[in-house]
């Protein structure tokens, strides 16, 4: 293997050895719930470290998908008129 | 602990509050309510029930929740303890799965370990809504219901915590493994269409 596929080649031949610590910040960053140190922590290490910024941006990908492939499901039609009457019998 | 037992301070709403409230705080989310209870059951008559059950006892407790606060972590907890407490028993769902030998199971080795190394952004790209639905709905019912409230319906760590009534800690530890699994379902569906 040359130099150069060594390091840019397939990523699953290199890995971070903090890789669940970094999994587990970069997830608490996407959730929004990081503090600043962890903020720093993952925006250091993911210069860095290419494995982690490929989780990253899977993670973040994955994350995008849910919200927006995930789509709303319509209410039935009738459900809110039922629950209103339902209650309208229940206090009277 | 029951919607009776909160410890928090009890209101006492006249029948017009009462209304206002229902009518202002908690209907607006009868939407998200039906998202999560049809995520939870799979089935619209299903979810209807639950939806109209935890309307009738946020009502019914109306009392216990102060105005101002976070009516849809509320109404939302409501209506997973409604799915657990009552539906799942007399519902053709399976038996409520015991937590303890969930996470023991899914805290060994073998889950823990980073399973995503073959799974590339390229290949989650290319996957439409049903494939993401597809492996959501496929995990257990405790997994999934992580995966909704942080993802879907952007809940905040603590805010699950209340709703599911477990520490904060559980909450991330759980999170981490429901995705991990989301993965392995991805990449079963990537490995399928031919990407790596």
């Amino acid at each position: 293997m040359s130099l150069l596929s060594k390091w840019f080649g397939k990523t699953e031949e290199k890995q971070c050895p903090e890789r669940n610590k970094c999994l587990d910040i970069l997830n608490v960053v996407l959730d929004g719930e990081a503090t600043e140190e962890q903020k720093i922590y993952l925006n250091d290490h993911i210069d860095a470290c290419l494995p982690c910024l490929n989780d990253y941006n899977l993670e973040k990908e994955i994350k995008d998908l849910l919200k927006t492939k995930c789509g709303k499901i319509d209410v039935p039609e009738g459900l809110a008129e039922a629950i209103k009457l339902k209650l309208a019998e229940k206090t009277l | 602990m029951s919607l009776e037992e909160e410890n928090r301070p009890k209101q006492n709403y006249s029948d017009k509050e009462k209304d206002v409230v229902f009518e202002k705080e908690f209907f607006p989310h009868l939407n998200a309510m039906y998202n999560f209870a049809h995520r939870l059951t799979f089935d619209e008559d299903d979810a209807k029930d639950l939806v109209q059950d935890t309307f009738m006892k946020s009502y019914r407790f109306i009392n216990s929740f102060q105005q101002g606060t976070n009516a849809k972590a509320w109404l939302f907890r409501i209506l997973k303890n409604s799915f657990i407490n009552d539906f799942r028993k007399k519902s053709k769902q399976p038996a409520k799965v015991d937590y303890q030998e969930v996470e023991s199971y899914y805290n060994s080795e073998k889950v823990d370990k980073p399973i995503t190394s073959d799974l590339r952004v390229e290949s989650v790209q290319h996957m439409i809504g049903d494939e993401i639905s597809n492996a959501l709905n496929s995990l257990d019912v405790d997994f999934r219901t992580v995966i909704i409230l942080c993802d879907l319906e952007g809940f905040k760590y603590d805010e699950m915590a209340k709703i599911l009534d477990i520490p904060i800690g559980t909450v991330r530890s759980r999170l981490h493994r429901a995705r991990n699994l989301l993965k392995e379902n991805l990449r079963g569906y990537a490995n399928e269409m031919g990407y790596k």
